[in-house]
């Protein structure tokens, strides 16, 4: 397959690109290469470039951007035998009292999926993750780090890449439209850490 | 493993029964055929045959009785390091595609393992398959309940998504997976 991927120079992008490359002809879009899905005419480009390609992985995180991106794209794909997988959160099942752009950003997402699931022939797939070790959270994971020592471990990146995979190879006529997945056991982060000292919901 | 599951001997269960057998789990099965019946047993009876396992799949639907055993067993195993796979269904998400008291009762079993979840060791995870090909929808296809030539998911296909789960490290639970078939929608 031909798989298109925002955000494949770091963390979960990363290794989704590594592991996928492995099998497949896949093309990344990232500030390093000089794309930024947080500007229109970037992202314009981003979706013409993948036209040709089979697998739209929506993986970076900016703001509004992979909203936007899911819904272009999806314009474009709805009457196709195409995929598009998008890398969101389980962030949003549990408001916290705090004003939190990033959660409501990808509760959103999980919206969107739901509503262009059933529209047509392109697949939606939307896999929620609990918390990964990647460079942006880097700060929280060391923490979680510190204190459960290895009792507790976060997703790591290449678990996620695994996840996707197992997506992406599933058979024509059968669709895995969603997977939420966590650390285990989720309540001892929960009760270790007030959520409105949560780093990343700033 | 030392599995159990409710419901062995037709559709999706007999399917996952079958799958773990093959890959050499030890598993239980608890059905009408070796006298056991959701809909006339206590509850106590099941949660008996079923807590001295590792795996618990809460395949058998009868009413709200897949939520109470649910809550049973996990008041045994919320402090182990045990999972209870619950097979539920996506019917919940759209009420225009089934209006029934079964959406309502799958509803109930994903709230229930979405508030449990965060309260102990024990993982509950949850299969949301659209249409499967069970005895269940050829009755409702043979009544016309709905369209005969809807594209269905093969029972074999769930049990793949079990044993996916099943094969995750301790450190990672796959708390739900919704399944479909595809691209039946586009129809």
């Amino acid at each position: 397959m031909k798989i298109g991927i925002t955000g494949h120079t770091s963390g979960i992008g990363k290794a989704i690109y590594n592991r996928l490359r492995i099998s497949h002809s896949i093309v990344g879009f990232a500030i390093d290469n000089d794309y930024n899905i947080d500007d229109d005419s970037s992202r314009k480009k981003i979706i013409h470039e993948s036209q040709d390609t089979d697998v739209f992985i929506n993986c970076a995180h900016e703001e509004w951007a992979q909203v936007k991106l899911l819904y272009d794209l999806y314009s474009i794909w709805q009457h196709k035998k195409k995929i598009i997988v998008n890398v969101n959160s389980i962030v949003g099942d549990s408001l916290v009292p705090k004003v939190s752009s990033y959660q409501i950003q990808k509760k959103a997402l999980d919206n969107a999926c739901k509503q262009l699931q059933p529209l047509g022939k392109c697949k939606v797939i939307n896999i929620r993750l609990g918390l990964v070790d990647t460079p942006s959270v880097s700060n929280w994971v060391a923490e979680v780090k510190r204190i459960f020592k290895d009792k507790y471990k976060v997703l790591t990146p290449e678990k996620v890449a695994e996840i996707v995979e197992y997506t992406i190879n599933q058979p024509d006529n059968v669709c895995v439209k969603e997977i939420s997945i966590q650390p285990w056991p989720v309540y001892k982060l929960t009760q270790a850490f007030n959520p409105l000292a949560v780093p990343w919901l700033d | 493993m030392k599995v159990v599951i409710t419901g062995h001997t037709s559709g999706i269960g007999k399917a996952i029964y079958d799958k773990l057998i093959e890959l050499g789990h030890e598993v239980w099965g608890l059905s009408r055929s070796n006298a056991y019946d959701l809909s006339t047993d206590s509850l106590g009876k099941f949660v008996k045959a079923i807590e001295n396992n590792d795996v618990f799949i809460n395949n058998a639907y009868y009413e709200y009785a897949q939520v109470d055993l649910l809550y049973r067993v996990y008041e045994k195993w919320k402090d182990e390091y045990k999972m209870i796979i619950n097979i539920g269904s996506v019917t919940g998400d759209s009420s225009k595609k089934w209006p029934h008291k079964y959406q309502v009762h799958k509803v109930a079993l994903d709230n229930a393992s979405e508030q449990l979840r965060r309260v102990g060791n024990c993982k509950i995870c949850n299969i949301r398959p659209g249409w499967v090909d069970t005895p269940l929808i050829k009755h409702l296809k043979d009544t016309d309940a709905i369209d005969k030539d809807l594209t269905i998911l093969k029972p074999e296909q769930i049990a793949e998504a079990v044993v996916y789960i099943m094969k995750q490290p301790k450190e990672v639970c796959l708390d739900s997976i919704s399944i479909e078939p595809w691209w039946n929608n586009y129809k």
